[in-house]
């Protein structure tokens, strides 16, 4: 039995084998057992293979479905009645934020003028405070002030902070994530229409889809319809890289079938709207249809407009080909290709459609965004992040950078710099260049950083990383030290500016020269700084001792090894634009040091508040010793080396500051502060030659250019109780009075007020002067 | 001569005070509104307050930086920070923070005095005491009325 029925299908198939006279191994490659067997090969590396295909598709859409840069933004911005800003200002801002003018403000991101007043409707977002809701507000604007506000009840109000880049330090991969309830249902219909009409109704791959775009694009002579759906691009997109081999697209189907076992149609299609390319940005891909509509309109998508998203649906079809920038007519085809299908399908009234057909394509020029537009800023921000966080957490869980950019200040900056150097030097030909650093001295916040002329180029950071000679910006440690010593020193002490010569250990000897080549003899210390004299300088600072200078200048704020040179009077030591911000931003406040800081919060993807970087201040210099060096340096504007500033500022105000510059006039600086905004300015050539230039005229027009754009608030005049304004004699050791002779009012430490009078006019001092007038009764 | 003179003019002085002594009028106490009265920075200020009440301390801190942004020489606003970052337990930002209201304090010596004596405390919790003993002679100092009118 059993060899009977072993036989019958041999003979069966011996039949024809008879005529073809068949050799015994064809026979058994035929064979039902064999096949059955390798059936069964072929089921067990199929279900391996599916059992792979379905780990890969669970893992990456389950655990990191995307990746998502931490986001940086720049500081939100503050609406308050009595804010100084002027209407220019505001209506710049709401073009970079890209709000759109709207009669009613009826949508936020809209905003309506009329005349002085305005009305805006704001956007809304999180904060580590709580953030602020969308809101409509008016604000009316005179005299370049916000003179009224109203915002529901309430006197404050801010705009949503505005991106200014992200944080991608393994690849360039961008994406601004968009839940599927923010998604406007217009473009989810257009997306259907146009892309994958059954994408309801299949199970991730359709027959019925694939036929009737072939027909549909036969029918219209070209291409109109691609034959994969939503899923099948979505697997392609996620998970399939974009060559086009023959075993991707045999994985891209059964991988298209599992995700629809396992995920609903909602979560893929908002995997596929987070997930699509949509072009490229130089070495940044643009991933999804936020990142899409903020790089082509510079707007959230829900804000976009039908034609504007029949845009970026048009892109699908080829990122590059239908480009609206490169390629604006066939963009703008297409684009009208969808509006039609919309229409077409119902999606669209026939009404709207001839409206939105009609409009421009209004994409925003490349590089208007503010996005990766402040390059060095953004840099900054991320040597900062990354004492604190991973790399992968950067690059992958979306967080929200909170800044402390002042776009306002970071504009005035980069103009500034670059107005100078394209007077200086037009045509490159002396190839200057230069770093701005602009702080908020009392917060530690930088509110700008520029590092290049042209400052949308990223590259050589300047203002983090060009270590220069400071040259005289020394100086007010050399006096803050000796003020320190109010028995021995006073701001109208005589100090002799003359040759001086100090022989090194080396055997070599140390002769400083005034810039002019002169010495004026002897002059009050306040002059010394003011008029920026080195031999004077020299010999204070060697009088009042190296270690102490030094000591002043590490306890200001310098980090690095002071080597005990003369030298280091004049500024010899090295320092970056940001350093020469730190050691400066005590002395703006009066002696209070502040850790600078680009980061106020970090947010996770969803506006969670996930750390804090508070403000936290050291008393490190005295009142009095601070008030005085402050005073000082006021002087250097007032009628020393940088009076030129003045005619750029109000002519009240109160700033204060120093002119450098190193040997050979390699280096050009400019470091000055008033109570609110302290700006650094370094001009000089890369390749640290001669650059022809001085404090004076390379680098102060900078600064006074940018402090002339900025709010400003005055330094403050009131001593702090332990000093008092003085009538001193010009000889330095007498006290005088006012109207006698060249006698000039000094604030004065208790301790430097001298007991003796010139005896001329009515000596009315307090402190000592009363003293010495008790004194007398009983002596 | 000349000093007879003077001492006649110190006595005429000296009688004059003990016939008018000087009284001592008691200060109101320094609340947050004669700094900020009229400041959009006071809503802030409440906030703040409100945050704190909760139990939010960082959210609060971000709102009394902002309200330092728009009122920066607001001593109140800086003691409220060191309030906090010694409920915080960090002691050396309380120290910073109080004498950098101090700094600006208006001329009302209970209000310097509080201040002071949080020196104190954040200089005793940093192991400074003889920081923290030097700041509670300048509150007493400052309490004292006799050495007030010296």
């Amino acid at each position: 039995m059993a060899k009977k029925a072993k036989k019958s299908p041999a003979k069966s198939r011996r039949q024809p084998s008879r005529k073809k006279k068949p050799s015994a191994q064809r026979r058994r490659w035929f064979s039902w057992s064999f096949i059955a067997k390798v059936g069964l090969v072929c089921l067990v590396l199929g279900a391996a293979g599916m059992a792979y295909l379905d780990a890969l598709v669970r893992e990456r859409f389950d655990s990191h479905a995307w990746q998502l840069p931490a986001r940086v933004y720049a500081r939100p911005v503050e609406l308050y009645e009595g804010r100084v800003l002027s209407r220019d200002d505001m209506l710049k801002l709401l073009d970079l934020m890209r709000y759109r003018r709207d009669a009613r403000a009826s949508t936020p991101g809209s905003f309506a003028v009329q005349g002085n007043s305005l009305l805006i409707h704001t956007r809304g977002f999180n904060d580590s405070d709580g953030g602020e809701q969308s809101e409509r507000i008016r604000l009316s604007l005179s005299g370049g002030q916000i003179r009224s506000l109203e915002a529901g009840g309430d006197r404050l109000a801010r705009l949503e902070p505005l991106q200014i880049g992200s944080i991608h330090p393994q690849h360039a991969e961008d994406r601004v994530l968009v839940p599927l309830d923010k998604v406007p249902p217009l473009l989810v219909d257009m997306l259907i229409a146009t892309e994958d009409r059954s994408f309801y109704d299949h199970h991730g791959i359709s027959l019925r889809g694939l036929s009737r775009a072939m027909l549909a694009n036969i029918k219209a002579g070209g291409l109109v319809q691609g034959g994969s759906t939503l899923t099948q691009q979505l697997v392609k997109n996620f998970w399939l890289s974009s060559d086009r081999t023959l075993s991707r697209k045999l994985m891209e189907m059964p991988m298209a079938l599992l995700l629809e076992l396992h995920y609903s149609k909602d979560q893929i299609l908002e995997a596929y709207l987070n997930e699509v390319y949509l072009g490229q940005d130089g070495a940044r891909a643009i991933h999804g249809m936020g990142l899409g509509a903020q790089f082509l309109f510079g707007r959230p998508l829900e804000e976009l407009e039908p034609h504007q998203l029949a845009t970026l649906v048009a892109l699908l079809k080829g990122p590059s080909w239908y480009d609206p920038r490169r390629r604006p007519e066939r963009a703008m085809e297409r684009r009208n290709t969808v509006l039609k299908v919309a229409r077409d399908e119902g999606a669209l009234s026939s009404a709207d459609y001839d409206t939105f057909s009609a409009r421009p394509l209004e994409v925003v020029p490349r590089g208007a965004s503010a996005l990766y537009a402040f390059p060095a800023f953004i840099d900054l921000v991320r040597r900062q992040l990354a004492r604190d966080y991973p790399p992968e957490v950067l690059s992958d869980e979306g967080l929200h950078i909170h800044s402390t950019l002042d776009v306002l200040a970071q504009l005035a900056s980069e103009g500034a710099l670059k107005e100078h150097l394209d007077h200086r030097d037009p045509k490159q030909v002396k190839k200057l260049n230069g770093a701005v650093v602009v702080v908020a001295p009392a917060q530690g916040d930088v509110l700008a950083l520029v590092s290049n002329r042209d400052s949308r180029q990223a590259g050589f950071n300047r203002a983090l990383d060009a270590q220069r000679p400071m040259g005289s910006l020394a100086k007010p440690a050399v006096i803050l030290s000796a003020v320190e010593q109010p028995e021995t020193y006073s701001l109208a002490s005589l100090v002799e500016d003359g040759p001086i010569q100090v022989k090194l250990p080396n055997g070599s000897v140390w002769a400083p020269q005034n810039f002019d080549k002169k010495a004026k003899g002897a002059m009050p210390m306040v002059d010394v700084l003011a008029l920026s004299r080195n031999q004077a300088t020299a010999r204070l600072g060697l009088d009042v001792g190296l270690d102490k200078v030094a000591d002043t200048m590490k306890t200001l704020g310098v980090t690095r090894n002071i080597p005990l040179y003369p030298s280091i009077l004049l500024g010899s030591l090295e320092l970056t634009p940001f350093e020469v911000a730190m050691m400066y931003q005590p002395l703006a406040t009066g002696g209070f040091s502040t850790r600078l800081r680009s980061i106020t919060d970090v947010l996770d993807k969803d506006g969670k508040p996930l750390a804090r970087y508070p403000v936290s201040t050291d008393e490190v210099v005295e009142a009095g010793p601070a008030f005085l060096t402050q005073w000082a340096m006021q002087q250097v504007v007032e009628e020393g080396t940088a009076r030129a500033a003045r005619a750029a500022l109000p002519s009240d105000l109160k700033v204060a500051g120093k002119t450098g510059t190193s040997d050979d006039f390699r280096d050009a600086w400019f470091a000055g502060f008033s109570a609110n905004h302290l700006a650094v300015v370094w001009v000089g050539r890369d390749d640290n030659k001669n650059a022809g230039i001085t404090g004076s005229s390379g680098a102060l027009p900078v600064w006074a250019n940018l402090m002339g754009k900025l709010p400003q608030r005055s330094l403050s005049q009131n001593p702090p109780p332990s000093v008092e304004w003085v009538w001193m004699n010009e000889d330095g050791r007498r006290v005088s009075a006012e109207g006698c002779g060249n006698a000039r009012r000094y604030p004065m430490l208790a301790a430097s007020i001298p007991e003796d009078s010139d005896g001329c006019g009515t000596v009315k001092q307090t402190g000592k002067g009363i003293k010495g007038w008790f004194k007398g009764l009983f002596d | 001569m000349q000093r007879l003179v003077r001492l006649v003019l110190i006595s005429a002085v000296m009688v004059g005070c003990a016939v008018k002594p000087v009284v001592d009028e008691p200060q109101e106490p320094m609340t947050a509104s004669q700094e900020l009265d009229g400041s959009p920075a006071l809503s802030l200020l409440t906030s703040a307050e409100q945050a704190r009440q909760q139990g939010d301390n960082s959210r609060a801190e971000r709102y009394l930086e902002r309200a330092l942004n728009i009122a920066p020489d607001s001593s109140w606003l800086y003691k409220q920070l060191a309030d906090l970052r010694l409920t915080e337990g960090d002691a050396r930002g309380a120290e910073g923070f109080a004498l950098k209201a101090l700094r600006l304090a208006p001329d009302h010596p209970e209000y310097q005095a509080g201040l002071w004596e949080l020196v104190a405390t954040a200089r005793d919790r940093q192991g400074d005491a003889a920081g923290a003993k030097a700041a509670r002679e300048r509150a007493a100092t400052l309490r004292d009325p006799e050495s007030r009118k010296a």
